[in-house]
Formats: structure tokens, C-alpha cells, sequence
């Protein structure tokens, strides 16, 4: 199934880009997912605090928390968006 | 400190010089009235001790644009300190646009610099018949003509008089803008030439007044009373201002711009006059704040005393081609004067931005005017007879920056604009399209997408207003910890409140909402008690808060303000927007059950009024008696 | 397999999966340790005995580890059902006893051992910590068995041992706990880890255990704070608040990582978030996933039916503004608030973190004694989010969200954690804590 990862903030720097589509094999969930883009020691080490994820950083799919699905495990469909970001404030 | 003069007031608490400086521009008379130790005690400062005094000084059912209205700019204990970003000052007086409590914050170094006159707080009352100025400094405070000042902008203003001081410690300005004499009813008041007390109109007062700017130059120092205590608050708030990555590190990158692709994500970003938040991913991406740090961005700046670092000094094309450069946009201005609007031109919102800080106009309450009449003209409410030809339909970026300067100075249909959108919507029929609570124009959150946001405008003490009304996004989505549902009834009401609380403390310190990012009331509590040497353990400062917003409701009580003013327009109720494949609105019973959850939770009674109770229990002295 | 064949119900594997895997988080199991038994009514109403299989990995159950016990004869299934079979069909005759369990607690078992020559009959270990006391009594007996795994003697003693208390101990071989429910066995084995986590972090600490057991027995009632809850068997499913699905998601999350993170051993301590006039109300907080405790709406207003328990959350809203209330039985947390300093008398009245985090987030964590007052409690709250009741957990507020809350007791676990450690190792912790933190 074809997903997007979308970027934000300095994640786009670490990433290359702000958004990339990839090509996943059907069941994949979002931390498969994160798992495939940080292909690099430095995007693991962006990412990932050993196996959950930084704290500070915002993972959506679809526009919703995924704290507020299945977290890591969230199973991902064909079409779904995954954004990452930093954590932001203002007003 | 070197060759400087602390100060041995006689005050009996450290952290205030004890003394209220007092201007009459209609006698022309100036005399310094002491501070009531007491009061400073159960006000604290800043905003707290500001809408005491102003209670104190004016009727609320006064003319806000008549002599009768006061305005009063107070300082913390904390202000003149090293406490982080403890350099802000607070203004109240009775707002011209919503005819309730106008109540105003602002950053830049001008509080400070006010704080080292050696005052603690500065009342405005009467009127003057032509321009003035206030001079102030240690040795002197005189009230000088200003007629050569009148006309010019903020900038100008602001170069001129700091030039005009001479040599020696750098003056600071306070001062408006062509806006605020033409009493535009959003006007603002400037310090540092881009830093302003925005929201409710204070620029008009200011204008009503003929008060063109006050000028502060001073030394006086304080000094904490329990230096050991106040250096474990400091000690703790520098660390976790270091920890915490919003106030290390994101605010500084991106500056609040960078909320706009993630309120966006979560269906909060308003768009076309609040009809919904739909938007195209393209479009967001031309107003990130991704692409501002890229392409705009000169260098970040800071206020007094912050490590944070948020402001934009930006560099955009002019429409004659020639560079040119200023500050912003915020995240609020970004979105009300882009989106809100249908524009998604950053160059137009950063012209327009730029144009707003030098005429003195909030640029909320100008964007969501803007739309009202936008959305006016489409419906056909408005036609080009009315706008003087211009073809005010969404989208018009290239209208935007000579809107501003029309407003400013009320030509033409910036006359209509000036009176704000609830006067605009009203005028011509429609007045369901004005986006306001108490007449103030609702900023750049949409409330559908968060009920507890909703509430917060419902019950900010000044109208549509994310700084008093409290700022719930930050807990539902970059608070970590602090997250809270956004659709919870039953949490909002003392969430809100919490929240608002929060900000209360905030503004009666003089320190930035940033802050909160970092830590909550604990370490303010050991720097304020270090400070005055006097118990502000967080339980009395939780006390101060609630007196505060207290005697907040009761001066909004006393200028007529009930139960439906604490309402959303129509629209919320009425019309769905899609948040995570829901519709949500925040229907009118879910209003209702919220208003009336929250005034029990804030000791009110029914109708939203203070209970002689809660006002003995708080000692809060009222007119009613 | 066996023909006879009455498979375990998907409600029945669904319960030994889930209190099969928290006995792994908790970490009271090896991989392969321990075993289960309940009483279980099939769909024809017979009453079985079903028990795990020997060996099976408690934290992966597969429906054909479950074996069935009836008086027709044992289907052992594809496995062999546990060797401690016996000791479990006895224990499932004992009135009012619905499931049996055997966990290798360890933290216990450490604190139980001793060196005397066997055979001999090790002394009774006696909790030091209020939910010990509580829950396992002043004395629970340790057995010494020659051959400690499914033996005669054993099958003999330790029904009998459990006829009158809940729960015993096998000497270098964990504990065996009986309740009306699965759940209540799990939950005092967990209180029994917890008793042995405490009285070892007391030794790390140097704290003189033998002395507060003295104490103790002299006069109770000045060591605890008023008894926990009694541990009620219904009503885990109840969720009085279904609507508020935000906040149930928080509860959950918040119960998982007390559960996980050990601040609190299984359905112990309670959370509440306030409402305008009810508040809603965990009253066993530690939630591990598929194991949910009670999630109950209660007005806000005194009520004579109180609670010790409620009555402090209640205690806590009436004279403040926070929003979340969160009580939790850390071990290092109370067995640090039984330290004293070298050359000092009497224990610490605060926590003082030497760690980097601890000690900027909290300068200090205030200890109170047994017999607070809730407006003793409340005022420290105030200044400090979290407060130590020495023989009563640790109370922490938060003016938002229960994930807020949350953060106190965590870190509180750390800040024990490196402080115990430092005394471990034997350095000066008055030397390594700020000077002023005394004073704040």
C-alpha cells in the first residue's frame, strides 16, 4: 500500500524534504513505518529513544495524536498520512 | 552594582518602589500617591494590581473615549529583576470596542524602563484638549505638548523622542500610532516599535486623551529581600526554560509561525471568516512558519531579560521592488490577516503586518474585521457603492496593505473598518457575521475544534481573547504532560479556569505566557516571595488569582456586561466543521451547561455575578458595598 | 488431546493471558515460572478446576497450556498440568476461594531468605508498609521445604497455611496467594513483592528494619496512615462515565504506566479528576492493560459513607483548584521516608533529590508523618505538587490532566532510586544534596 510521511520544522532537514510517498506491504503500522524512514543512525537517533518514541514529538495520522490511537502500533491503510513534529507552542 | 543607586524605600516590601505615579492630563497636574502595601499584597502587580486601581479610579459604566476613562499600566515586584522575561508590564483601562474591561500585555523593554523611574504604576485619568506627552525619569515627571509628535508613526515616534531624550541612559517609548488619534476602536499602543498592547482598543483611549506616547529614563533598582530564596526560584526557571524544547529551542527557530501547518493538522486553523478550516495543503505550506524562518527571516529577538527569543525581524520585497524590513508575522497575525482572510501570500500578510505595527492597530481584531466585510461583501450585504469601489472579496491580498492605512486614519471605508466587525456586521444588516465574543474578534483558533478553547472565549474577562481566555491549545497539544481532551464537558470548566489562573499569575508579574511551557507557578512563587520577602506560597498566589478574575468579573458586572455576553456568534452552534471525521460544533446547550459549570466553579451565582460571599471571602471591596 | 475436551472459554483465556502477562511485567514471574488456578463454570454450569500447564510461558498462554480438572479425571490436554496441582485443588476447597495462585515475588523471597542450617523453620516475615500490613497481615510464614516444588510436604502445608491468612511463602521459592478472584490473588502477591521491595530498599538504605518492626508491634496505629481500601472482587468492568471517552483514554493510560512502571502494585492506590460537582473516581489505580479496575463518578460533597481513601481526594478539592488527584504506593519512595541521616534522630522530613532532573524539577519532596491532616497535605501540596506520607504512599496533584499527575510519583521513583543507590555505595547524601534544598 502507498502511505505519505509529511515533515515539519527541523524534521524536514533530517528527513531531505517535506513530505515523501513509500511504498509499504499491507499490515504495516506507524512504527514500521518510522522504522523504514530513519534509515540512518542520525534519523534513529531523531526519532527514536531505543524503541518508543522522543518525548517532545508530535506523530499524526491523519491529523490525529497518535497517543490518542494505538501509538506506535496504530495499523496504517493506503492513503494515510503520518506527519511529524517537534513539539511547538505559541499564541 | 557599579556607581548605581539601590534603592532604600521606605516601602515595607522589597520588589515595589511603594509609590503610584498619577497623571490628570485635563488639570495637567501630576502627583505620586502612595501604594497601599496591603493592596499590593492581595493584587500583587501588573494585571492584578492595574484592575484594582482601575476599578478604584473609573465608573465601569463610564464613556470609554470620555474623560471619565482611565488607564493604568502597572509592574510587578518581579519587573527590574533578573527573573526570566520579568520585564513585561500590564494595561487596563474600559475597552472602546467591547465596553467591558480592556486589559492589554506587552513585552519589549518599556516596563522595565518604567519600573527604573521608580514607580510601580502609572494612571492616566482626563483628557488634555491638544497633544501631549508624559516625561518621566527619577528626578522629574512632566506632562509636555506633542503636538509635533501627532501624526507620525509608531516608529517615528518611537525614534524621535528616544533621540530627542539625548545623551546618556537610553530612553524607552511608549506610544501610538496614526490609529490610535483617529480613535480606531482596535488601535494599540507601542513600545520598542514593534511590541504592542494589542487587543481591546487602548490606542483609542490613549487618542481620546491626546496622550501621543510616554517617555521612561531611570536607574532605580530592587533588590530581594530573601536573596537565597529568590535564587532557587531563578535557579530552577533558568533550567527548565533550558529543558523544556519549546522555550530552548522551537520558538526561537520557528517563532509562532511554526503553529501553522500543526493547527492546520488538527483542523483548528480558521478559514474565509471562521465558515470552516478547510485548506489546501499547497496553501498552508506558503504561509508556514517553515517558509518564514526560510525565506523571510533576518534574525530572531528577544524582549527584556528573555532567553526564549521568539520575535521575527524579517525582510520582505516592497511592492516598489526595494527591500524592507520589520518584525513578524506572529502566528495570530499570519493567520487572521492570511487565511481567515482566504489570502495565503506571505509577502502581502508581512506588508500588511509590517503596516499594522507602524499605524498602531491590533492585527487580530483589523484581520477579523476584514473578513466580517469580506464575507459582507460576498453575501452582497456590502457593495462596491459602500467600499468606495473596491472589490473586497476573500482573497484580496492585494488589498490588505492599503486597508491598513485607510483604517488608520478612517479614510474613506477604513471609517467602517475602524469601528470594529460587530459595529461593521451590525451596520449593514448582517450582524451574525461578526466572529466575536463581547464584541472582540476571535483569534486564530477555531472554537469548534476544542471545546475547552470555546469556553475560554466565552469567558475571557475581555472578550475573544486566547491570552486572558486562556490557552487551551497549548494543553491539548504541546503542552506534553498537560495535555487535556479537547471535547471534554465535564473538564473544561476548571480546566479553563486553571488555565486562566494561570495567565492571571502570568500578567501580574510581568513575565511571559512562554513560561509555561517550562514550568508553572512554583519557582515564580520562591522568586515573588524571595523578592518581598512576604508568604506568596502558590496557595496564596492561587488565592490572588482567583481575586483577580474576580473583581474582573465585577467590573464587567458593574459596565452592564451578563450571561449573553458569554456566548459564541451563531456560526459555532449552527454550522459543523470536521475535526478527526467528526462534525463538532459547541452547540448551545453545550454552551449553556459549560457557563453554568464555570461560574459555579468560580463562586459566581446564576447569572454570573459575584456572590457577596465570594467577594467577603476574597476581600474584595466593591461599589455595591 | 484429550477428547473430553471443554476448551477454555475465550472470557477464561482471556483472564489467565491477562494476569499471565502482568505477572511478567510486574516481574514476579521468570519466563516460564508460576502457575494459576481457578474455579470456573463451563457451558453445561459444571464446576471445573483449571489450572496452567507446567512450564508454559506465563506471558504467551495458548489456549492448550490451560488443563481442566473434574471428577471424572484430569485432562491434562497436550501439556502436563502444573506439578503444583494438587497444592491447588486444595486450595480451591478452601471456602470462599475461587483461584489460587504461585508467583516467584521476588523481592520477597530475597528478603525471606537467611542462613541458618536446614532443615529449619525460617521466621515469619513481618510487613513494614502499610498495604502489607493491610492486605497480608502482621505475619506472613515462610516455609522451609526440602524439596520446595509440588512435594507431599508441601501439598500438605501450604493449604493449610493459607486456611487462615491470604497468602504464604515458600521458602527461596516465591509465595502462593488464594482469593475469591484471580485478580485478588494477583493483587496480594503483588502486595507481597511490594512488602519485600520495601524492606529491601530499607536495608539499601540502612534503614534499621528490625527496630520499626518493634515499633510496629507495639503500637500500630502510630505507624500507618488510616488502612487502605479493602480489595473488592466486583464491579472491575464498571465504567460510570462511558461518554467522557477522552478522559476514560487518559484513566487507562495513566492506570497502565502506575501498573508498568511499579508505582503501585496491581489495584492499589486511586486517581480522581474533578468535575464542577462529581468527581470521576479510579479507586485502583494501578490498571495493567486488560485488567481495568472500577472508573466510578462520585459527587464532590462530603458523604458520611466515606472512605479514608475518598475522603482525602475530596479533602484535597474542597481547599484547592487542581483538577487531578493521584495516591500511589512507591516502594523507594517509602522506604526513603524512613531514612535517617547518620548521627540524626528520627527520620528525614523530605526527599532531597541528587539527581540533575529530580533536583530542579522538585527542590525537595516533603515528608509528612502517619497522622497528617488533609490541610497539611493540601498546604504542601501547594508548594510542592507531590507529598511522602511515611506508612501511607505518596499523594501528587495537578492543576490539569492526569498524565500531569502522573509525572510526581514517576520521578519520585527516580529520585529514590538514585538515592538509595548513593547509600548503597556508601556515599554522603547530605554532601551531595544542595545545602539550601534543608531550608526550601
Amino acid at each position: 500500500m502507498k502511505v505519505q510521511a509529511k515533515f515539519f520544522a527541523s524534521f524536514r532537514d533530517l528527513f531531505g524534504g517535506r513530505a515523501r510517498e513509500i511504498e509499504i506491504p499491507d499490515g504495516r503500522n506507524a512504527g514500521d513505518l518510522l522504522g523504514l524512514l530513519c534509515d540512518t543512525p542520525a534519523r534513529r537517533a531523531g526519532l527514536f529513544d531505543g524503541n518508543g518514541l522522543k518525548p517532545h514529538l508530535i506523530v499524526m495520522i491523519n491529523g490525529t495524536h497518535i497517543n490518542s490511537l494505538a501509538g506506535l502500533g496504530t495499523p496504517l491503510a493506503e492513503g494515510d498520512v503520518l506527519a511529524v513534529f517537534p513539539m511547538l507552542g505559541g499564541g | 552594582m557599579k556607581g548605581r543607586r539601590v534603592t532604600t524605600s521606605p516601602f515595607p516590601i522589597s520588589g515595589y518602589h511603594g509609590r503610584v505615579l498619577e497623571a490628570d492630563l485635563t488639570s495637567g497636574a501630576v502627583r505620586v500617591v502612595p501604594l497601599d502595601p496591603a493592596q499590593a499584597m492581595d493584587y500583587l502587580g501588573g494585571r492584578g494590581l492595574a484592575t484594582r486601581i482601575l476599578y478604584d479610579t473609573i465608573d465601569p459604566a463610564c464613556d470609554p473615549l470620555g474623560p471619565g476613562n482611565a488607564v493604568v499600566i502597572a509592574m510587578s515586584p518581579l519587573v527590574g529583576s533578573n527573573a526570566p522575561t520579568a520585564g513585561r508590564g500590564h494595561m487596563v483601562f474600559k475597552s472602546p470596542l467591547t465596553g467591558v474591561l480592556g486589559t492589554s500585555n506587552s513585552g519589549g523593554h518599556w516596563g522595565a524602563g518604567f519600573k527604573a523611574t521608580g514607580h510601580d504604576v502609572l494612571v492616566v485619568k482626563g483628557a488634555a484638549s491638544s497633544p501631549v506627552m508624559i516625561d518621566i525619569s527619577p528626578e522629574k515627571v512632566e506632562i509636555l505638548p506633542a503636538d509635533r509628535y501627532w501624526g507620525l508613526t509608531t516608529h517615528e515616534t518611537h525614534d524621535q523622542l528616544a533621540e530627542d531624550a539625548g545623551p546618556g541612559k537610553p530612553a524607552r517609548v511608549l506610544c501610538i500610532g496614526p490609529a490610535g488619534e483617529s480613535l480606531v476602536r482596535f488601535a494599540a499602543v507601542a513600545n520598542d516599535r514593534n511590541r504592542v498592547y494589542g487587543r481591546c482598543g487602548p490606542g483609542a483611549v490613549w487618542g481620546a486623551k491626546k496622550l501621543k506616547a510616554v517617555r521612561v529614563r531611570g536607574r532605580e533598582k530592587v533588590a530581594p529581600s530573601d536573596p537565597e530564596k529568590y535564587k532557587s526560584g531563578l535557579d530552577q526557571a533558568v533550567y527548565l526554560l533550558k529543558q523544556a524544547p519549546v522555550t530552548k529551542r522551537l520558538l526561537r527557530e520557528l517563532g509562532t509561525a511554526g503553529l501553522v501547518e500543526l493547527i492546520n493538522l488538527i483542523s483548528m486553523l480558521p478559514h474565509r471568516n471562521f465558515q470552516d478550516c478547510l485548506h489546501r495543503d499547497e496553501d498552508v505550506e506558503r504561509i508556514s512558519g517553515e517558509r518564514l524562518a526560510r525565506a523571510f527571516l533576518e534574525k530572531a529577538g528577544s524582549c527584556a531579560l528573555c532567553p526564549i527569543g521568539c520575535q521575527r525581524h524579517t525582510r520582505v520585497a516592497g511592492r516598489d521592488g526595494r527591500d524592507e524590513r520589520g518584525e513578524g508575522p506572529e502566528y495570530e497575525t499570519m493567520v487572521l490577516l492570511g487565511p481567515v482572510c482566504d489570502v495565503y501570500d506571505m509577502e502581502a500578510v508581512t506588508r500588511a503586518n509590517y503596516r499594522c505595527n507602524e499605524m498602531g492597530l491590533d492585527t487580530i481584531s483589523f484581520g477579523g474585521t476584514l473578513a466580517c466585510a469580506m464575507e459582507l461583501f460576498e453575501t452582497g450585504a456590502l457593495t462596491a457603492a459602500d467600499t468606495g469601489g473596491l472589490g473586497l472579496s476573500f482573497g484580496n491580498a492585494e488589498a490588505l496593505e492599503g486597508l491598513v492605512a485607510m483604517t488608520a486614519r478612517r479614510e474613506g471605508f477604513g471609517a467602517e473598518l475602524a469601528e470594529g466587525s460587530f459595529r461593521l456586521a451590525g451596520r449593514f444588516g448582517r450582524p451574525e457575521l461578526s466572529m466575536t465574543v463581547k464584541r472582540l474578534e476571535i483569534p486564530a483558533y477555531d472554537p469548534r475544534a476544542s471545546l475547552t478553547q470555546a469556553l475560554g472565549y466565552m469567558t475571557s474577562p475581555s472578550g475573544a481573547c486566547h491570552l486572558r481566555g486562556g490557552y487551551a491549545v497549548s494543553l491539548a497539544f504541546f503542552g506534553g504532560a498537560k495535555e487535556i481532551p479537547r471535547f471534554s464537558l465535564l473538564q473544561s470548566p476548571i480546566a479553563i479556569r486553571n488555565m486562566q489562573n494561570a495567565g492571571i499569575l502570568q500578567d501580574s508579574l510581568g513575565v511571559c505566557r512562554f513560561t509555561g511551557y517550562a514550568f508553572s507557578a512554583e519557582p515564580w512563587a520562591r522568586m515573588a516571595g524571595g523578592m518581598t520577602g512576604r508568604d506568596l506560597s502558590v496557595a496564596r498566589l492561587e488565592e490572588i488569582e482567583n481575586r483577580v478574575a474576580t473583581l474582573e468579573r465585577q467590573f464587567n458586572v458593574e459596565a452592564g456586561a451578563g450571561p449573553a455576553d458569554d456566548a459564541l456568534p451563531a456560526r459555532f452552534a449552527e454550522a459543523p466543521i470536521t475535526v478527526e471525521g467528526k462534525e463538532r460544533r459547541v452547540s448551545r446547550e453545550d454552551q449553556e451547561r459549560m457557563r453554568r459549570d464555570y461560574y459555579r466553579v468560580r463562586g459566581w451565582d446564576a447569572d454570573g455575578r459575584p456572590t457577596g460571599e465570594l467577594l467577603r471571602a476574597l476581600r474584595i471591596e466593591t461599589r455595591r458595598g | 488431546m484429550s477428547g473430553r475436551g471443554w476448551k477454555a472459554s475465550d472470557e477464561l483465556l482471556r483472564l489467565l493471558r491477562a494476569v499471565g502477562r502482568a505477572s511478567l511485567a510486574y516481574d514476579i514471574q521468570d519466563s516460564h515460572s508460576g502457575n494459576m488456578a481457578v474455579r470456573w463454570k463451563d457451558e453445561r454450569g459444571q464446576e471445573r478446576i483449571v489450572i496452567t500447564a507446567t512450564g508454559s510461558q506465563k506471558g504467551d498462554l495458548e489456549p492448550s497450556q490451560i488443563c481442566f480438572l473434574s471428577a471424572e479425571g484430569t485432562d491434562f490436554g497436550y501439556y502436563k498440568a502444573s506439578s503444583e496441582t494438587d497444592i491447588h485443588a486444595r486450595i480451591l476447597a478452601l471456602p470462599g476461594v475461587g483461584a489460587s495462585m504461585h508467583a516467584h515475588v521476588k523481592e520477597l523471597t530475597a528478603v525471606t531468605m537467611n542462613d541458618a542450617p536446614k532443615p529449619s523453620r525460617p521466621p515469619d516475615f513481618a510487613p513494614v508498609d502499610t498495604l502489607g500490613y493491610h492486605h497480608l497481615g502482621r505475619a506472613v510464614p515462610v516455609d522451609w521445604f526440602a524439596v520446595p516444588s509440588g512435594s507431599a510436604e508441601m501439598t500438605r502445608t501450604v493449604p493449610d497455611r493459607l486456611a487462615a491468612r491470604p497468602l504464604t511463602v515458600i521458602y527461596g521459592h516465591g509465595a502462593v496467594a488464594k482469593g475469591r478472584t484471580l485478580q485478588e490473588a494477583f493483587f496480594l502477591l503483588c502486595v507481597a513483592n511490594n512488602a519485600g521491595a520495601v524492606v529491601r530498599s530499607m536495608d539499601r538504605l540502612g534503614v534499621d528494619v528490625e527496630s520499626l518492626r518493634e515499633k510496629i508491634r507495639n503500637g500500630p496505629a502510630g505507624r500507618f496512615a488510616p488502612p487502605p481500601p479493602a480489595y473488592e472482587i466486583d464491579g472491575d468492568e464498571r465504567c460510570d462515565f462511558p461518554e467522557e471517552e477522552e478522559i476514560l483514554r487518559e484513566f487507562l493510560k495513566a492506570g497502565h504506566r502506575i501498573f508498568e512502571s511499579r508505582l503501585s502494585p496491581f489495584h492499589t492506590g486511586s486517581m480522581s479528576v474533578r468535575g464542577v460537582d462529581s468527581m470521576l473516581y479510579a479507586p485502583k489505580a494501578s490498571m495493567p492493560a486488560d485488567l481495568r479496575g472500577p472508573l466510578l463518578k462520585v459527587p464532590l460533597a462530603p458523604d458520611a459513607a466515606d472512605g479514608p481513601e475518598v475522603k482525602v481526594h475530596k479533602a484535597i478539592y474542597a481547599a484547592s483548584d487542581f483538577q487531578t488527584v493521584m495516591h500511589c504506593h512507591i516502594p523507594e519512595a517509602e522506604a526513603s521516608a524512613h531514612f535517617s541521616y547518620p548521627g540524626e534522630t528520627g527520620p528525614c522530613d523530605r526527599i532531597i533529590p541528587v539527581d540533575a532532573e529530580g533536583s530542579f524539577l522538585y527542590l525537595a519532596v516533603p515528608v509528612l508523618p502517619p497522622d497528617f491532616t488533609p490541610a497539611e497535605l493540601v498546604g504542601f501540596l501547594h508548594d510542592y505538587k507531590m507529598a511522602v506520607v511515611r506508612g501511607g504512599g505518596v499523594w501528587a496533584v495537578g492543576t490539569q490532566s492526569l498524565s500531569e499527575v502522573l509525572h510526581h510519583p514517576s520521578s519520585l521513583r527516580e529520585i529514590c532510586h538514585y538515592r538509595i543507590a548513593a547509600r548503597e555505595r556508601g556515599l554522603d547524601l547530605r554532601r551531595m544534596e544542595p545545602a539550601k534544598a534543608r531550608r526550601w
